[in-house]
Order: C-alpha cells, then structure tokens, then sequence
C-alpha cells in the first residue's frame, strides 16, 4: 500500500520533469548551428534599440539571422571568461573600450584580420586596435551654463577658479576622469602619474566640489543652477541641449578622455564568417549616421556626413581628437581600485 | 493507528525529489564557490588552483572590508527591527476590518512585490534626491532652506529596505494573528487586566513566533539585498552583495568573491538560527 | 467587534498602518509621476506634466518578448515549486524520521544565499557540468527554470509546511479509518485544507521568479531576456520618462493581473487561516 502511494504521488513529478526536459531539449533543438546566423552579445537601452534597428535590420534583410543577446559589460566578460576554451555562446560581444582592452588581456579575443573590413582604412586612427572594430566615440568634456559662466572656458584650470567656487559638479564614476585632469593642473602632461592630481583634487573638494551618483542627479543640479561646470560626454551634454536645457561644451588645451564602444570577435566564436559581416555593417554610413542622430555620438568613420547642426554639437574637429589622451588602460585598471577607495574617503 | 511509525519515515521520501532538485542545482554549485575561496587570484590570469586561506584573511583584516561587513549586519538587523516595529500595528490594524477592506488591503501590500526591485530602487531616489520630490515639497514649504541629503544615508537605506521587507512581516504577522480568537485580549480584560498587560501577557506571547519568523527573514533578505544598497546607499553604504558583484564582474577577482559569499551565507545562517533559538527560550519563561 | 477608533491605542496603529503604506507604495508612485513629466530628462522639477512619454514610449520587440519569457519561467517555476515543495513539506512535516529539522533548514537555505552569488555559481557550474557531459546545460530555458525553482522553493516550502500544520490530522486519520486511502485522503482531505497556503506560496512563488534579477542575468541565453533585465539595461542606459512610462505599464499589467487572480480565488481564503473560533 505504502508503495503505491509513493508512486502515485510522484506522478506529477515526473510530469513536471519531463516537461522541464522537454524544455530544455526544445532549447537545443532550436541552437542548432546554421552557416548564415551570428550571435551578438551587446548592452541594451537606447544603444540596443540604435544598433538592433540600423545594423540587426539590414542585416536580416539580407538573409542573415542575427541573435542578440542584452545583458550588463561585466555579465558578459564573466561569460566571455566561464567560456574560455570552451566552443562560445558569442560570435561577437560588444563593450566599452576599457572592458574591450580586460577582455583581450585574458585572451579572449582574437585579432581583427584588418583585410576584412573594407572601411578599416576609413576609421578615425586615434580608435584603431588589433583587437576590435569601433562603432561610435564621445570624450568627457567641460560642460558649462554659459548664462553663468563666462568667458567660455579653455583650460580645466577653471574648475579652481574662486569665481565658480561650490557651483562645480562630479560625477563619482568619472574618478578617473577627474584624477587626471586634476594631475594636469599640476603639471602633468603624461598618461601616467595620476596620482600627482591627488593635493588639487582635494583643494576642489574643500572649494565645495559636489559629488552625484547619477547622470540624473547631476542634470537635476545643472537644470536647476546649483551646479554650472561639469565633466560629461559631449553626447549627454547634446542630450540636455535638445531636452531645452542651454549648455555648451568645450574641449580644454589639456585634451579629453575619450570612451568608445566597439565589437570584437571572441576566440571561441563558431560563425568567424557572419561576425565579419555583422562587423563590416557596423561601419556602413547608415549605421555611423544612426548612432549620431539618436544618441549624439560621434561616428568613427572619417568623412561621415552629418546634418550641419548635428556635425557642431555631437562631432569633435580633428584637432580635438588630438589632444585626446591616449589612456593606458592598464595603468587605469591596475590603480583604479585604490583610487576610488580614496575617492570614497576623501571625495566624496 | 497500529502502523503510525512506518508511514512516517515512508513520508520523509516525498522530500526526496526536492533533495535531488537541491543538490544539483543548489548544493553543488555553492560547493563549486567555497572551492573557489580558496584559490587564489592572479590579475591578468585569473585564477590559480591553491588552497589558500588568503581570501579570508584580506576580509576580516582589510579595514574596509571589515567596515563593510559590519555596515551590512548593522543595516541587515535595523531594518529587520524597524520592519517588525512598523509592521505589528500594521497587522493588527489589519485585524479590525472587515473581510473587503482586509481582502483589499492585503492585495494592495503585494504591489510593491510588482515593482521589480531596479525600478523601485530608481522611484526612492527620485523621490530623496537633493532635488527629489520630497526635498522640492519641503522647500516649497518653506520648512527647510536648504535641501536634507538623504541619499546615501544610513536612515534612508534602511527606511528604502524596510518598505520593501514590511509586505512580508504584515503577512508573516497577519497570518499568525489570524489565528487568535478575536475575543481573548476582551477575556482578559474581564478578567480585570489593564490593555497594555492584556497585550503583553496574552496575545504577545501567541504572536511571537510570527514576529521571530517575519525579522528573520527580513534579515536574510536584506543581508543579501542589491539594488537598494546599491543606488540608495550609493558608496558610502557599503555591503556585501553589490561587493561581490564587483569583485566578480568589474576586477573579476573569482576567489576573494567567493570567500565574502560564503562569509555572508554562514553569518546570515547563523545569527538566524542564534535568533531563532534565543527566541524560542524566550518562550518558556 | 473592532475597538472605537477613538480610543488612541486603536488611532495610533492605524496612523502607523496609513504610514506604512504611504512608505511602501511611495516608489511606484515616485515611477508614476516621473513618466508623467512633460520633458525628455529627468529634471526635477519637471517644466510640466503631459502623456508624451507614453506616445513615445519605444515598445521595443525585446520588451514584448521579455514579458513572455518571464511570464513562462514563473508559471513554470512556480508550479514545479509549488509540487515540490508541497512533497518536501509532507515529507519534513508529517514524516518522521531523525535530521528531518536539520533538511526543513537546509530547504530554506537558498533564501541566505544572494541571489547574484546563487546565480552565478549555478550557471558556471552548469556551464562546466554541461562542458564536461557535452549538451549545453547553462543558456537554456530548462537551467533558467531549475534556478528559480531554486529560488522560488523556500518560500513554498515555507507556506505549504506552515499550512500543513494547521490541518487537523484527526480528520485524516478519520478519513482514513473510513476507508479512504492515503492518496485520495490527501487529494480530498488535507490538499482542500491547505488550500490558502497553497495560493499563498503560489503568489510568493511567482513574484519571487518574476522578480528575479541577478538570478536570471546569467542564466539567460542569447536571444532571452527577462522583464527585470530590459528594465535594468534601460534604466542604466538613459533612464528618462518614457523608461518610467515602460515601468509603469509593466507594473500596471501586473497589478491588473494580481487584482483578477485575488478576485477569483477569494482573497480572505489566501492568507486566512483556519479560524477555530
């Protein structure tokens, strides 16, 4: 009796197991690798919309099948690093280039083989690198409220200046940003010895240096006039400028720091062969012009034509990009956990 | 019944399948993390196969690590208490109404469980920023002159954390005071006990056990909490679980955050049952 | 019989109560108010209140999508969980047998686990279980499954053993001396008492798994995504008020949804319990 009822009350169970694995095999079935399809592992938001409808789009149009995965950088280097040596889930990941450069120092990427990317030639030399291809560039940037601040600034001296005092903003995830530029008001001119900038930094916070955690907290501050100097990308900043909010930006003698978001190939990738299509449709004029026009950052492409008010706001002249600084991200990733600890302490 | 002890350990193997479901997909990738503790971690390489106490060690004698901990088991317990505090009377209020209001009522306590925890975290911050909803009304009011920061405050975290903690305290309470006979604190006030004592002596007691269960729990979910700390407590409140996370996925330091998980599971594991024990004495007094 | 609310023990709870709901609905009112700003930023304050982000709100593919796998994993898990944990409850409650306390513990294990250390400890070793046997383990529906039954197991473990105990156990032994079996006892006898913690530990079940954040980041394979992840990737991304206006319709839908649910089952049996007054 005892054994029948053991029985029986296991039958649901069993169903729900075989349902699981009835799952589970529908999962597979549906993986089952084919020569035209790739995978895209990339972050969502806004950016996921621009790149699913200006590079996913065509590339479906032309019989290519084209999986997105959207998930955080850091869920995906965590893959990217589960999978090492493994066949992989990606054919092509996208990141920030500081999370591009840590995925190539674990070996994880394999190189560009340059020869097949017809635009290779065309790309803007200050984002070019053996380990993936750029899609779109911004650069932290003084943003001011020229309604208080004047006249336009051209060095990041400004941030000490008596006449702005208490009206500066940070955002806490720019440290690195802000460590910098602080090292080159003490006379630093190198990529190196941040840590010089450390004596200024603090002169800035006893001047009355507000800290906001968020994009959002500091618009709030610049909306509302607390703050009128701020370090942001030029793309927020022509953010603000369409939300109605009069802002301007420049870009110092000292240089900016750069951010650029590219695609690279992981070693492991299994369809090497629509990754280069996918990266090839990255650097269409259409794709370049897209990423501009929806979330103001600059193409990588040289010689994009943009709408003549876009090109001002959302574009950097080449000068500019000369004096971009050309970060050394191992340098950065080595010293950033000891850097934002004291941020954290003396900052903040 | 003549055969009333077979059935009993025939029972316990309905537990079995739910054992085998734990074992893989729980027991054995939590033993996959405690192995990783003990490796150790090279930058660059990742990780090397050792057996290395190491990891342990930097936490409980790094300053900031140390700092961190004990934040995480400050606010962990504040908020359990500041829930339970605020979700006794919430439960007995509960009680006096009739079944649509309580039917009602109870429903409209699950809202918050519908707001995934992201969103929720994002809708306090608007609300508590410097120029948040809260600080612009005050202002407007003329009763402050200056914004309160009330982000990144220990008070704010924990008032965050113990709204979203107090839907499972009230049911946790609700339940249990539901099965208290209505008429039993009026009995003993017949009987001539002044309310308060009524209250202490009589339906305290009854309750209690709802009341330990419903702060335990609410201190393990908040030990473990992400999000809230995260964009709440920002960086000056600092706990563990948003630490893992960027021990693993920004410095992707494997061992060190596996050590800090085991060292929240067995602490959260243990006060719990210290809680829970020292509770249940507490009873037989 | 409820004491006149004049009496200021009864006013004073019930000012408690009003707080604590205020407290607890205050961010989803926060999200609501933000989508209604007449502005493509969050600036507060805002110049203005409108519908706009509403009009604009991108319904992206992924978000639709989203919402069908989430709606999937939690029905899914919660009925497996719901069946398990009622098993495993019956099997520590009524079965007698020693280290039964020591399992009812373990079973509650997961909730101390956060669920960013649960979740990535299941997917690699799911991915390295799934290397080593040679089938794709980690990435698929089924893992994403088994994790938030995982998640999802203490708290119906918790409500059907608490609902369990309240069943009398001389009227199934009643049934049983009149001739009924252990199964059909328990279909007809003890199941039908339990019945609001059985709907209990399904609600929980199902917010818990929809909830479920850290859990399913990386869980999921390509082409999957849950509700909590696009909401997460748009609110890290740029969050403004047609992301708020995203937030609220999905909490909306959900709320409609819970409202039907609580309505057809009769609310006062899912978290009553049997009075014996």
């Amino acid at each position: 009796m005892s054994r029948s009822m053991i029985r029986r009350s296991t039958a649901p169970l069993r169903m729900s197991l075989a349902a699981v694995v009835a799952f589970s095999s529908i999962a597979f079935a549906a993986g089952s690798a084919s020569a035209q399809e790739v995978t895209v592992s990339m972050v969502g938001g806004t950016y996921g919309d621009v790149v699913e409808a200006s590079i996913v789009k065509p590339l479906e149009a032309a019989k290519l099948k084209v999986t997105t995965a959207i998930e955080p950088h850091p869920v995906r280097l965590t893959k990217l690093v589960t999978e090492k040596g493994q066949p992989g889930s990606y054919d092509v990941v996208q990141f920030p280039d500081y999370f591009m450069y840590q995925a190539n120092s674990y070996g994880l990427l394999q190189d560009i083989d340059t020869s097949r990317i017809t635009a290779w030639k065309s790309i803007e030399s200050a984002f070019l690198s053996p380990y993936d291809v750029p899609h779109i560039f911004s650069a932290a940037v003084i943003v001011y409220d020229p309604a208080h601040v004047s006249p336009p600034p051209t060095s990041f001296a400004v941030f000490w200046d008596p006449k702005y005092k208490g009206r500066v903003g940070a955002l806490d995830f720019m440290f690195p940003q802000w460590l910098w530029m602080a090292s080159t008001q003490a006379g630093n001119t190198t990529n190196h010895d941040f840590d010089k900038g450390w004596a200024k930094l603090k002169a800035l916070k006893d001047a009355g240096l507000q800290t906001f955690p968020t994009q959002e907290a500091l618009d709030s501050a610049m909306k509302s006039g607390e703050v009128w100097l701020s370090v942001n990308y030029r793309a927020r900043a022509v953010q603000l400028t369409k939300a109605g909010m009069n802002v301007k930006t420049v870009v110092p003698k000292e240089g900016a720091w750069p951010v650029s978001f590219s695609f690279g190939i992981p070693k492991n990738a299994q369809h090497k062969d629509a990754a280069y299509t996918f990266l090839n449709a990255v650097l269409t004029p259409k794709a370049q012009l897209a990423a501009a026009e929806k979330i103001y950052y600059a193409p990588v492409v040289k010689g994009t034509k943009l709408p003549q008010d876009l090109e001002s706001r959302v574009g950097f002249t080449p000068d500019e990009v000369k004096r971009f600084i050309n970060v050394d991200f191992a340098y950065v990733a080595k010293n950033s956990p000891a850097w934002q600890q004291r941020w954290e302490e003396q900052i903040k | 019944m003549g055969d009333d002890a077979r059935p009993g350990r025939q029972l316990g193997w309905l537990a079995a399948p739910t054992c085998i479901v734990l074992l893989f997909s729980f027991v054995f990738p939590l033993a996959l993390i405690a192995r990783y503790s003990v490796n150790e971690f090279v930058p660059g390489q990742l990780m090397r196969e050792a057996l290395t106490p190491a990891n342990y060690v930097r936490f409980f004698t790094d300053a900031l690590f140390q700092r961190v901990f004990v934040t995480t088991l400050v606010v962990s317990l504040a908020s359990g208490f500041v829930a339970v505090l605020v979700g006794i009377p919430t439960a007995f209020a509960l009680r006096g109404l009739s079944a649509r209001w309580r039917s009602a009522l109870i429903t409209l306590l699950l809202f918050p469980l519908l707001v995934v925890t992201v969103v929720r975290a994002a809708g306090w911050v608007a609300l508590l920023n410097e120029r948040g909803a809260v600080n612009s009304f005050l202002l407007a009011l003329h009763v402050i002159s200056e914004p309160i920061r009330f982000l990144r405050t220990a008070p704010a975290l924990i008032v965050a954390m113990a709204s979203s903690l107090l839907p499972y305290i009230v049911i946790s309470i609700d339940s249990v005071l539901q099965a208290v006979p209505r008429h039993l604190e009026e009995a003993a006030m017949v009987l001539g006990a002044p309310p308060r004592a009524a209250f202490r002596y009589v339906i305290l007691p009854l309750i209690l056990p709802g009341i330990v269960t419903g702060f335990v729990l609410s201190f393990i979910l908040s030990m473990d909490a992400y999000a809230t700390p995260l964009l709440i407590g920002g960086s000056a409140i600092r706990m563990m679980s948003p630490m893992i996370y960027v021990q693993v996925s920004e410095l992707q330091n494997w061992p060190f955050a596996s050590a800090i998980s085991i060292v929240l599971i067995v602490t959260s594991v243990t006060l719990s049952a210290l809680i829970t024990v020292a509770a249940a004495q507490r009873k037989w007094r | 019989m409820a004491l006149a609310p004049a009496n200021p023990a009864r006013f004073a709870t019930l000012a408690i109560a009003w707080l604590a709901y205020l407290v607890m609905l205050a961010p989803i009112a926060a999200i609501v108010w933000l989508s209604l700003f007449n502005s493509d930023i969050i600036a507060i304050p805002p110049p203005g209140y409108s519908l706009r982000s509403y009009h604009s709100m991108f319904v992206s593919g992924d978000f639709i999508a989203s919402f069908r796998l989430s709606l999937v994993v939690a029905v899914g898990a919660t009925v497996i969980s719901v069946v398990l944990g009622t098993l495993a409850s019956i099997g520590i409650v009524r079965g007698r047998f020693p280290g039964s306390g020591v399992l009812a513990s373990i079973f509650l294990a997961p909730l101390a686990v956060p669920a960013v250390v649960l979740g990535l400890a299941i997917y690699i070793f799911f991915f390295k279980a799934g290397a080593a046997i040679g089938i794709r383990i980690a990435g698929t529906i089924g893992s994403l499954l088994v994790a938030h039954v995982v998640l999802t197991l203490p708290w119906t473990i918790r409500f059907t053993s608490a609902g369990l105990a309240t069943v009398d156990k001389n009227l199934e032994d009643a049934a049983m001396t009149l001739g009924a079996p252990p199964v059909r006892t328990f279909w007809h006898v003890t199941l039908p008492l339990m019945r609001a913690s059985l709907v209990a530990a399904a609600i929980f079940a199902f917010l818990t798994s929809y909830n479920a954040l850290e859990m399913s980041l990386f869980l999921v394979g390509p082409g999957m995504t849950t509700v909590p992840i696009v909401l997460l990737q748009r609110v890290s991304w740029n969050f403004d008020p047609p992301v708020a206006a995203m937030a609220t319709v999905q909490v909306a839908i959900s709320a409609v949804a819970l409202i039907l649910l609580v309505r057809l089952v009769g609310a006062e049996r899912i978290f009553g319990v049997q009075r014996h007054d």
